[in-house]
């Protein structure tokens, strides 16, 4: 079957890296639709870690983020014969991806029980500590720790939709126009929730930024 | 402790929530990611999704036009069905000379589309044709004839023969009584006949047996007999063979007879509207 021969529906948004993403996307799509399904385990290998962060820095349990994920991919492989291209396959496994953890964080309102993933001090991260503390060996995982917990307690005093759009813009890196498709609003919207959102985690964590 | 390392910071909130980056699980989870994934992909496979979750809004919104006009046609079809037939039986005019002219060569007369309005009766009791052995005038002055009794609906017409050896006259009046009977509680109802004269030929003389043929054969297909139906042979073969027996309408036993049996029918057919119709109080019912 001659696979890639139909083009996205849409002119995607975003950079030029994104649009070609998309349409390599696309192609895999069309070859699941086709009856490939594993070439479905492509876009799992391709998305999982992003899907897991997005799902993982709004639930603050991996246990929860990775049961999560996993539901999310059944679900897009379930419905992947309605997917049209429309959008890229990225913008709609992202918005299963959000949809899914919005209805989590609805049912599991009133439990939060928290597992935090380690933090790997890579190239930037390590420069962040590096300005946050000078300590080395045992207080300086001691202090990673602390400061992990009030990141995600912060974090979780956000609203659900605030604490999307945070991880969305700031952790997962996506633009103003991402966000908001994904999210189903204006892209005012999304600058107006994340300016909030900002004010708020700056007073929580006061301690630990300049003034 | 943490207080006077925390003024030499220079980190904003974005910098702090990149930090929130570097969260990520190690190599080994995604192995037991991966094997998870897989079980529940294959039970997802094989568990079927029920047939509701199949179902969106969005196909059901697509199809609500091809619904409704479904709907709609098997609405009509179902009043078109059990609405009451237009009554407008006639007398055909070579039925009319037949009767006239008792004396003269028997002749075929087909009674066809007594059409009842007003009438519930259910369609399958309407399309039913009647069948009854008729028997008239006295033997002397009897010559055979054939009366086609056809009943017709609306929508559909099916026809009864019944076989006769009386003359015109009689079999008219006949075919008066027994329509007369099917659309007791009509006052619009009027009996149509016409000749036919093909049948002539095959007439025995003295054969009283009622025969049955059926005219439109694709809808008129006879429905199952029911306990109304059975009751209303049985009443119309008694008033049959009393006339057969030489009765006539001096003898008051036959009157009373006649006059209950037709109140019997009426009756009937009354409970058959109502049961169907339901009228209750400020309410009606329709039962299909």
């Amino acid at each position: 079957m001659a696979v890639g021969s139909k083009l996205l529906a849409k002119p995607l948004i975003g950079t030029p890296e994104r649009q070609e993403e998309a349409s390599a996307d696309w192609q895999i799509v069309q070859r699941v639709q086709a009856g490939d399904v594993a070439a479905f385990d492509r876009l799992v290998l391709k998305y999982r870690e992003r899907v897991y962060g997005v799902i993982y820095h709004m639930v603050a349990n991996r246990e929860d983020a990775a049961d999560l994920a996993q539901d999310v991919f059944i679900k897009a492989f379930q419905s992947i014969h309605r997917f049209q291209g429309q959008s890229s396959f990225f913008t709609w496994l992202y918005r299963i991806t959000v949809n899914s953890t919005l209805t989590h964080l609805r049912k599991a309102r009133l439990r939060s029980f928290f597992s935090f993933e380690k933090i790997h001090e890579e190239d930037k991260s390590a420069e962040v500590l590096a300005q946050l503390t000078d300590k080395t060996g045992a207080d300086r995982e001691l202090f990673v720790k602390e400061l992990q917990e009030k990141l995600n307690e912060a974090m979780l005093k956000l609203s659900i939709k605030h604490r999307t759009v945070v991880t969305l813009f700031e952790i997962d890196g996506l633009s103003h126009e991402e966000v908001a498709e994904i999210m189903e609003c204006s892209v005012g919207t999304v600058r107006s929730r994340l300016h909030y959102a900002k004010q708020l985690l700056q007073a929580e964590l006061q301690s630990y930024t300049r003034p | 402790m943490m207080e006077r390392q925390r003024p030499h910071s220079k980190v904003s909130v974005e910098d702090l929530l990149r930090l929130k980056r570097a969260e990520k699980p190690a190599p080994e989870f995604w192995t037991e990611f991966e094997t998870r994934l897989r079980y529940k992909q294959l039970a997802a496979i094989v568990d079927k999704r029920p047939w509701w979750r199949r179902v969106s809004l969005r196909n059901l919104g697509k199809l609500s036009v091809p619904i409704g006009a479904t709907a709609a046609l098997v609405l009509t079809a179902l009043t078109v069905r059990q609405s009451p037939p237009t009554a407008t039986p006639t007398v055909d005019k070579s039925a009319r000379l037949a009767a006239q002219e008792p004396a003269q060569a028997p002749a075929d007369v087909s009674v066809s589309a007594p059409t009842l309005a007003h009438r519930s009766e259910t369609a399958a009791s309407r399309e039913d044709s009647v069948q009854a052995q008729v028997a008239s005038a006295p033997a002397a002055e009897a010559s055979p004839a054939i009366v086609h009794v056809a009943t017709s609906s609306s929508t559909s017409s099916s026809g009864a023969v019944a076989t006769t050896s009386s003359s015109s006259t009689p079999e008219y009046s006949l075919a008066q009584v027994i329509l007369g009977l099917e659309g007791s509680t009509e006052s619009d109802a009027r009996p149509q006949f016409e000749v036919e004269s093909g049948l002539l030929s095959s007439l025995q003389v003295g054969d009283f047996r009622p025969v049955v043929e059926r005219r439109d054969a694709p809808l008129a297909q006879p429905p199952a007999a029911t306990p109304q139906d059975s009751r209303r042979a049985r009443l119309l073969a008694y008033l049959t063979e009393s006339e057969e027996n030489g009765y006539t309408e001096t003898n008051p036993r036959v009157a009373r007879s006649r006059e209950r049996i037709t109140r019997r029918l009426s009756e009937q057919a009354l409970y058959d509207s109502i049961s169907r119709l339901g009228l209750n109080g400020d309410s009606v019912t329709i039962r299909f």
